[in-house]
């Protein structure tokens, strides 16, 4: 089920009825709502991958119950490992089984031995690789003692499967989001409405901007043999604005949704364009999987301590590995790598944390030096989300080559230019109030707080007529295929 | 104090909510009304109308054939077609003669999953829902969310103000280049042609109630059997469709200058092309 139907639209209302007045006395009961609630919501697009949820659930639910039971060290290890390979063996084999393949035939056919072996046609689940990660935090964190294992399956079921974030993050930890499940929640009118808002600014980013600028930068990557340089810029500027309101679009329709429920999500993005270098880039996008990442193999790997040399090691091995998880395709690694490589200088020189305060703290406009370094950064996230978006490397190549030809200077030209323009101004749009509400959790936040109810609903109504009106062609989250 | 709370939010949250459906309600009227409201009459010299998808809305020029309106629409399946067909012969009684699009694209095993896209019935629902009957709208039984889903969404954007709105000559203005490398026939799913088989012969009905002389027109084309299973697209019209008068110019044999690509004229191509159409049908008569 998308967040942006009408499905889904009928969906909330009747869950969110349910939850607070028909199972409201009843913790356990109201568990159990939000896990057929989940499951419905999954299932709406394939039943078929439910059992992987169960199956998921079921494993670390039982390790959990096992590791609270044993002290043996060996013991305990086995169990750990048990439920890493279950769980990386599913998002394996349904995420990287054909890559693995078609590369193990393509380096044995470079040796000249030819291998016979057959693709298969996998689909791959919906949130795999999110789902995923969230059930390995919780035994991770149990069997580093972090956190009690639960006893209680309808509780950890809700936590596998909580429908808001279920199947494109934020990846919640077990230590923040399991325990909501064990105490009475309370209806916060404030908390609701803020909810409300945050779901309608969410829904803006992705109807209204991402799906704009989609239909552009689609028409670009895909016939980017046609286009010169100027315009192929524009191509990765509009995708730089996709991925953005698509998956942080997408993160605020879930932490709204479940404030609703009175849950509390943690924030996954903090206005990563405006971001001064790209430690702080990294600090604010997706933050859910980088802190991730940072928790569970960067810092067992040794972070930042030892030497250059491990120092070095560590921080490509963390940012390759984050690009993979996006996805079975050499593009996707080299992003990556070249992430590390931006990052790599500030580390060695110990400058990593040097912006680490509000952008433009006090001041409605940036200083000379703080918008140098969002200019220089922002150019270079917008570089690299090429090798993102690209077909494989020889795409990205090429399309790198032609930007840096004469042809940059034209005037860019794209079918639908004339609409395009219109997508330009929203872009504009857009980060003038993500601007001014760069300090809040989300960026209409801080416009419509303490405002008159009149002022408040006309902002309201000029946003629902911005989705209805202006929102390009429907398309699917960008994040579900990852 | 609790329930209260939750039964204060939904209230508000209610009434935002039904104020946008009743500013929806008052849009899809205004569309409405605006849409039925429309004139399809055509001027009184036009007899002859040309009618399908892109083959003829970009390929026939009607300032060559001056008694004659095209109103093809790329893409348009035979459903919008008949829609449209219906509504000109009842307000235009001249019109003697429908040159209708026949071609594989319009045929083969899966023209019906264009009713289904979301790019096209994202162009053609908002155009023509005023239209449909129940029985049209049974076509969209499976999708009526994400139908819904795209008039809500569509309901302020183009709205039509006349007939050109549902189909004009739109020229191409580019040149065709062949390809180096060779052609690979593309896949052709099965996904079913029933419905459009369906309004296809509600279209031949009308022309037979109406005595309108309906000609089948399969547009030049480069080297078709490229592209399409070409046995299969005759067979259909010699088994369903022999009685209606075939005008087959795919195999025309024009320069590539005169193509936008493999499927389309360009705009002078159109010109020389509609000029031989209207000799050829002069030299029939004679």
């Amino acid at each position: 089920m998308l967040f942006n139907s009408l499905d889904f639209a009928v969906f909330l209302p009747i869950v969110f009825i349910l939850f607070w007045f028909v199972t409201n006395k009843n913790l356990k009961l109201q568990n159990f709502l939000i896990v057929i609630a989940s499951y419905t919501f999954y299932g709406w697009w394939d039943w078929r991958f439910l059992s992987l949820i169960v199956f998921s659930t079921v494993v670390d639910y039982s390790i959990g119950v096992l590791l609270s039971k044993e002290e043996r060290v060996l013991k305990r290890k086995i169990l750990l490992w048990t439920s890493i390979a279950v769980n990386l063996g599913f998002l394996g084999f349904f995420k990287y089984y054909n890559f693995f393949l078609d590369n193990f035939i393509s380096a044995f056919s470079f040796f000249g031995m030819e291998i016979n072996a057959n693709s298969l046609n996998i689909i791959l689940p919906v949130g795999i690789s999110f789902y995923t990660f969230q059930t390995l935090s919780y035994t991770i964190d149990v069997y580093k003692r972090k956190l009690e294992p639960t006893k209680d399956i309808v509780a950890f079921s809700a936590f596998v499967s909580f429908f808001p974030q279920l199947v494109a993050g934020p990846i919640e930890r077990a230590t923040n989001l399991l325990p909501q499940f064990y105490k009475k929640r309370q209806f916060d009118y404030s908390k609701a409405v803020d909810g409300m808002r945050q779901i309608l600014w969410g829904l803006f980013k992705k109807i209204v901007i991402a799906d704009n600028c989609a239909q552009y930068a689609n028409e670009i990557f895909n016939n980017s043999a046609d286009y010169g340089g100027s315009t192929l810029v524009l191509g990765a500027l509009f995708f730089t604005f996709q991925i953005y309101g698509d998956f942080s679009g997408y993160s605020d329709i879930a932490i709204g949704t479940s404030r609703l429920f009175g849950f509390n999500l943690m924030q996954n993005f903090a206005f990563p364009y405006f971001s001064r270098d790209i430690a702080e880039f990294w600090r604010r996008w997706h933050i859910s999987l980088s802190t991730w990442f940072r928790d569970y193999l960067y810092i067992p790997l040794g972070g930042s301590r030892g030497g250059t040399s491990m120092k070095i090691r560590n921080t490509f091995i963390i940012f390759i590995v984050s690009g993979f998880w996006h996805g079975a395709n050499w593009t996707f690694v080299i992003w990556g790598a070249l992430n590390a490589l931006y990052f790599l200088p500030l580390m060695l020189f110990n400058t990593n944390r040097n912006n680490i305060g509000e952008i433009a703290a006090g001041r409605s406009l940036p200083q000379m030096k703080e918008f140098f370094g969002i200019i220089t950064t922002f150019t270079m996230i917008v570089f690299s989300w090429i090798f993102f978006r690209a077909d494989n490397i020889m795409h990205a190549i090429n399309y790198i080559s032609e930007i840096f030809s004469l042809s940059l200077f034209e005037i860019p030209n794209f079918s639908g230019r004339r609409n395009g323009v219109i997508t330009v101004f929203l872009i504009i749009l857009f980060i003038s109030i993500e601007w001014i509400g760069r300090n809040e959790q989300f960026a209409i936040a801080s416009i419509v707080k303490n405002k008159k109810p009149i002022i408040r609903y006309v902002f309201y109504f000029i946003l629902i007529f911005f989705i209805t009106w202006l929102g390009g062609n429907q398309q699917e989250f960008i994040y579900f295929q990852f | 104090m609790m329930i209260n709370e939750i039964k204060r939010f939904i209230l508000k949250t209610s009434i935002l909510i039904l104020s946008l459906i009743f500013i929806l309600v008052f849009l899809f009227m205004f569309r409405f009304i605006s849409t039925k409201s429309i004139s399809w009459k055509l001027p009184s010299n036009k007899n002859v109308l040309f009618m399908g998808a892109s083959h003829i809305q970009r390929g026939i020029d009607p300032k060559y054939y001056p008694s004659a309106s095209n109103l093809a629409a790329a893409s348009e399946r035979y459903l919008f077609t008949y829609l449209k067909v219906k509504k000109i012969v009842k307000e235009n009684s001249q019109i003697d003669t429908l040159f209708l699009q026949f071609a594989p694209t319009d045929i083969q095993k899966n023209t019906d999953s264009k009713y289904y896209s979301k790019n096209e019935m994202s162009r053609f629902l908002p155009l023509y829902f005023p239209f449909l009957s129940s029985e049209d709208w049974e076509i969209y039984a499976n999708n009526k969310s994400d139908a819904l889903n795209l008039l809500v969404q569509k309901v302020f954007r183009n709205i039509p103000h006349n007939l050109s709105d549902y189909g004009r000559y739109k020229p191409n203005t580019g040149f065709f280049e062949r390809k180096k490398e060779p052609y690979i026939m593309p896949k052709w799913s099965e996904s079913g042609n029933a419905v459009n088989y369906r309004y296809l012969n509600k279209i031949i009905q009308i022309c037979k109630e109406k005595k309108i002389k309906l000609i089948f027109l399969y547009m030049p084309m480069y080297s078709k059997e490229l592209f399409y299973d070409t046995n299969y697209f005759y067979n259909i019209y010699k088994n369903k469709y022999s009685d209606i008068l075939f005008l087959d110019y795919s195999d025309w044999d024009c320069p590539d200058n005169f193509r936008n690509d493999e499927h389309h004229l360009n705009s002078a191509g159109a010109i020389s092309f509609t000029k031989k159409l209207k000799s050829d049908l002069a030299n029939k008569i004679q």
